[in-house]
Parts: C-alpha cells; sequence; structure tokens
C-alpha cells in the first residue's frame, strides 16, 4: 500500500521504470505493440504495485484472457467469475468485496431491495411448490433468478409423486420410465421426466392422438397385440400381418400365412409371436427371421384343440389356451406338446388369465372358473357370474374383473 | 408474559403469551435455551422485523395460541433415489381458515407487507404461517400470465428476447391444455 502511493506520486504510468533498476527494462520500451503500453497503464490502474514490473508472459496471458472475454457471452462469463472465485485466496476475495461494495445494486432495477423482489430462497421455493406445472413454467420466464428457483429438481420431484395426477398406470411403469430420466451418475432429472408424464397425460385426456391406417388384409380384423415398434393383427383372411409402428408406411413389414382359418386371438411377446386360430391350432411364431423368409417364421403349430382356439396366453415356457371345445390346455412352448387339459366348462371357453398357477377362465355357459396349474384341477367355479356369456376377465391378488354379453 | 422488541428507532415492544410465542420455532428454542433466567423481565429483540410486521406477527401467534400442534413429520431427505415407498407421501393440503384469510395482508398496495410478513414467518419459523401465505401467493400467482406475475413480483424482465423466445419454446410442453 505505501509503496503504491509513493509510486503514483512520481509517475502517470506510462514510462514508468521499475526502482530495482534491472538491466531488463528495455523489453517494455515503446519496440513493444502499443496495446501491451496501453495494458501496463491499465495494469496500475487495476492496482499492480508500480515497483513490480509484470513478466512480459503475464502480459500476454493477461491479453488471451481479455480477448476470451470479448468473445463470451453473458453466461459464460458467469462461469468464468465463478471459476476464478473458486481460485482465489483470501486475498482476491478481500479485493473483490472492496471492490464490489460501493458498486453493489449500481446497476439493478430500482427495486432490487424491495423486500418482495427479493424474497429468500426458502420461501419462493415454497411458493413454487405449491404452483401447478403450467404456472411454475411461467415463474421461469419472470426473471433468471425465479428460473433458477423453478428449475429446482425438488420441485419437480414433488409433482413427480403427486398422488393421482399426472402418473402413470403403475408402479413399475413409473419406475421403468424414470430409468430413462436417469443419468449416468444415478441423478434423476425430475423436470425432463415430469415434462415427459405432463405431455403424455394431456395427450391421453384430452384425447389428443394421431390416426394412422395401416390397410392390407383382406377380410375383417379379429384380434391385435402391440409393442413399442410393431403392431401385429390377426384376420379373417386366414393372416397375420406386421406393421411397423415407427414409419407412417401403411404396408405390412411381414405377413403371415399358415393357418387355414380365421386368426382368432395373438400374444405377442419379445419376437415371440404366437396365434390361435379357427383351424384348431395355435401356431408359434419367430419374428427375428428374416422377414422375406415368412414360411419358416413359424415355430411350432399345436394340434389338439377340437374346435376354435379363442384365447391364449403365454410365458417362455408355456401357451394355456381356451377353446370353443369346453377345455384349456395347456403346451410346451419348446416342443409343443399338450401337457394338461383343464376340463370343466360346460361351453366354449372365451377368455382366461393366467399367473404362476393360477389360472382364471369364462365361459359361454355363463360360469367363471379358477384352476391350479400344478393339479390340473378347478379349484374355484362363480356359477352364473354373469347372465350370458363371459367374454373378458382380468383378475390380481384380490379381485376379479369381468365383462359379458349381459351388458 | 413475554417482551418481542421490533428493530426500529426506538424499539417497539409487544407483550404476548409464552403460549402464543412459542408457535416461533426460533424463539421457543431460545427460551429452552434460556431456562432459568428470568425471560418475563429481559425484552426479546428481534433485529430482522419491524414494528407493522411485528404487530401482524403478534396478531396471528394469538389467534392461533390453542390450535393443536401440527404434526411433526421427520423430514425425507431428497436424495433423488427412487425410494417408492416414500411415492405418495405427500404432505397434506393447505387449506387457509377464514380468519386468515381476512388477516393477510392482501390488498394490491400492501404487497410488501405481505413479503415482510413471510420473511419475518421464515426468520421466526412459524411454519403455518409461512405455509398459509406462500399458498396465498401461489393462488395468486397460478394461472396468471407471465407479465402479471412478473408485476406482482415487481421482477425486472433480464432476458434478451432471444433467451426469452428460446425459453417459450422450451416449456412449450406445459401450456395451454
Amino acid at each position: 500500500m505505501f509503496g503504491h502511493r509513493k509510486a503514483s506520486t512520481s509517475s502517470n504510468g506510462q514510462h514508468q521504470r521499475n526502482g530495482s533498476g534491472s538491466g531488463n527494462g528495455h523489453s517494455f520500451e515503446p519496440s513493444s505493440s502499443s496495446s501491451l503500453m496501453v495494458n501496463r497503464s491499465q495494469l496500475k490502474r487495476n492496482g499492480l504495485q508500480p515497483n513490480k514490473r509484470p513478466r512480459t508472459d503475464f502480459l500476454e496471458k493477461l491479453n488471451i484472457y481479455r480477448s476470451w472475454l470479448a468473445e463470451f457471452d453473458d453466461d459464460e462469463k458467469n462461469v468464468f467469475i465463478r471459476e476464478l472465485l473458486s481460485h482465489s485466496g483470501t486475498s482476491q476475495i478481500h479485493l473483490l468485496s472492496s471492490l464490489l461494495e460501493p458498486r453493489l445494486h449500481q446497476d439493478c432495477p430500482p427495486n432490487c431491495q424491495d423486500p418482495f423482489a427479493s424474497v429468500p430462497a426458502p420461501i419462493a421455493l415454497l411458493i413454487l411448490g405449491y404452483l401447478d406445472p403450467a404456472s411454475l413454467c411461467k415463474c421461469a420466464r419472470v426473471c433468471r433468478l425465479w428460473r433458477r428457483y423453478a428449475n429446482e429438481p425438488y420441485l419437480w420431484k414433488k409433482l413427480c409423486r403427486t398422488p393421482r395426477s399426472y402418473r402413470l398406470s403403475c408402479a413399475a411403469a413409473e419406475k421403468k420410465h424414470l430409468e430413462q430420466f436417469t443419468d449416468c451418475d444415478g441423478v434423476v432429472l425430475w423436470k425432463e421426466a415430469f415434462s415427459e408424464r405432463y405431455r403424455l397425460w394431456r395427450n391421453w385426456y384430452a384425447g389428443r392422438c394421431v390416426v394412422r391406417t395401416f390397410e392390407g388384409h383382406t377380410q375383417g380384423i379379429s384380434c391385435v397385440q402391440f409393442d413399442a415398434d410393431r403392431i401385429v393383427s390377426g384376420s379373417s383372411d386366414n393372416t397375420i400381418r406386421l406393421w411397423d409402428i415407427r414409419t407412417n408406411c401403411g404396408l405390412g413389414t411381414m405377413t403371415l400365412t399358415g393357418h387355414s382359418a380365421t386368426v382368432r386371438c395373438l400374444r405377442l411377446d419379445g419376437n415371440r409371436l404366437a396365434s390361435g386360430s379357427n383351424d384348431f391350432t395355435i401356431k408359434v411364431w419367430d419374428l427375428s427371421v428374416n422377414p422375406t423368409w415368412s414360411s419358416i417364421a413359424c415355430r411350432q403349430t399345436m394340434i389338439g384343440h377340437t374346435n376354435f382356439v379363442r384365447c391364449l396366453q403365454m410365458d417362455c415356457e408355456k401357451i394355456v389356451s381356451g377353446s370353443y371345445d369346453r377345455v384349456l390346455k395347456v403346451w410346451n412352448i419348446e416342443n409343443g406338446q399338450c401337457y394338461g387339459t383343464l376340463t370343466g366348462h360346460n361351453e366354449a371357453v372365451l377368455c382366461l388369465q393366467y399367473d404362476g398357477d393360477k389360472v382364471v377362465s369364462g365361459s359361454a355357459d355363463n360360469a367363471i372358473k379358477a384352476w391350479d396349474l400344478r393339479s390340473g384341477q378347478c379349484v374355484m367355479t362363480l356359477h352364473n357370474a354373469h347372465q350370458n356369456a363371459v367374454t373378458c376377465l382380468q383378475f390380481d391378488s384380490d379381485r376379479i374383473v369381468s365383462g359379458s354379453l349381459d351388458r | 408474559m413475554i417482551q418481542l422488541c421490533s428493530n426500529d428507532d426506538p424499539p417497539v415492544s409487544f407483550t404476548v403469551p409464552r403460549k402464543a410465542v412459542e408457535l416461533s420455532k426460533t424463539i421457543k428454542t431460545m427460551l429452552e435455551d434460556l431456562e432459568g433466567f428470568d425471560m418475563e423481565q429481559t425484552p426479546i429483540p428481534l433485529p430482522n422485523v419491524d414494528a407493522p410486521t411485528l404487530e401482524l406477527i403478534v396478531k396471528w401467534v394469538e389467534q392461533h395460541q390453542d390450535d393443536p400442534p401440527p404434526v411433526e413429520k421427520p423430514r425425507v431427505e431428497d436424495d433423488d433415489s427412487d425410494d417408492s415407498d416414500a411415492d405418495d407421501d405427500q404432505e397434506p393440503e393447505v387449506v387457509i381458515p377464514e380468519w386468515d384469510k381476512k388477516f393477510l395482508p392482501t390488498d394490491d398496495e400492501q404487497k410488501n407487507q405481505l413479503f415482510k410478513l413471510l420473511n419475518a414467518a421464515n426468520y421466526l419459523e412459524i411454519k403455518p404461517l409461512l405455509d398459509i401465505g406462500c399458498k396465498y401467493v401461489a393462488d395468486k400467482i397460478s394461472g396468471q400470465t407471465v407479465e402479471w406475475v412478473r408485476d406482482y413480483l415487481n421482477m425486472e424482465n433480464d432476458y434478451t428476447p432471444e433467451e426469452e423466445a428460446k425459453l417459450k419454446e422450451e416449456i412449450a410442453w406445459a401450456e395451454g391444455l
């Protein structure tokens, strides 16, 4: 400090020779570029001790930094300053504080000290926590500060967990969905996850959809299955067609021929497809096979039912099927052998579902039956569950929901 | 009775029943720490609260001193883990009671007073008051235009037109229903 004051009286900075009198002073003679000269006076204004001669490379580096700053936009400058701060010692922080003191709030809007404008973060977050997503997004547009608040992951996590609203169909679906929004460090991008969910939710409730028509079957379609990439359809024209969901191409990507009557039921699981038909058979197809060789896509034909195959379900080992012949059959998916027949219904079996060893079936005899796959026995019958044929059902751990022709 | 002093010069002091004052967690903790001292005789200075705001605070705590204490729930750490058990562990919805609706300084000229009150409630840790105040502001903001919110919050638009356009696009997913 003392040295600085002494020097500033002795020089206006342009051709300052340092007091140590070292012979290297000539490297700062006017022969160096004029921009360097300016820099030296600036440096002094910026507090470089005048009796401390700057290293040449320091000036060069300083110039490089200036050219950087000229290119940086506001955000980049802010990053740069943060970076600088993190590399600053106490001396630099002290300097910063004293430099900033008189300038604090100088260029801020007139009301920046307003108690309303300077809402502390905890209060702002509490307020934002009560907002619906659309209002929250609007707050992000108010100003940069509120945008930072509104991007707080905790708020979006909270929205993702609001009971009933913006939820996916089940916990498993939500978990899978969140995985897509988890980065490699395991951090969940709650805002992104929520916005995707919100879109789904909104489209669903607004009935917003894109209608795409796939044409190709020559007779009515009796059943469909789909996954993320494709739709599979079974038809009274005896064929099964595959359609690409991703392309707008209306033409089927593959046609599976083999059944000799209406294809009445389908199950798609990855590349494996099972079909039940009015030709009394069940076929298992491998969709990974080159589409041009469609005839060999059929891996297995299960023969045993004595009437139309109306419903089926499969896993990686077995197929359970229900038929107009009043029985359900259990098949080995690898060798196509029937290893179990569940008898008891007095009319056609129209629908079934199984989970583990438990099978529930609905029939044209108006009854619903539950079966144990291990024993092959009917364990429960709901006689006259409906006044007419039971055409569809679903069950979980504690209930069965069924639909019927009795309306 | 406990005496509270505002930060004005000279300070304005309010005498409040201890039970009411203890709705402020900050003061309650302090009183507990000073157990044994005669706090009836020692005014408590509140360096962050001015007289009009303190008057409101006192009014509110006196009105609510007989409320059943809120159920304390252990604060779940926000660890971003997929703790699906906590999925529906939501805070109950905040409803502003009738008396409080009339109590809150809700006229537009009283905006600053409202926020001073929230700041004070935050500082004094009077959570139920902070909750209803923030809920009130949230209800006020929700469904309004960006310009309205900016005006209400006395905020300056510090975006460039380009940034504004980009931001609008970024959050287009939340527009309309």
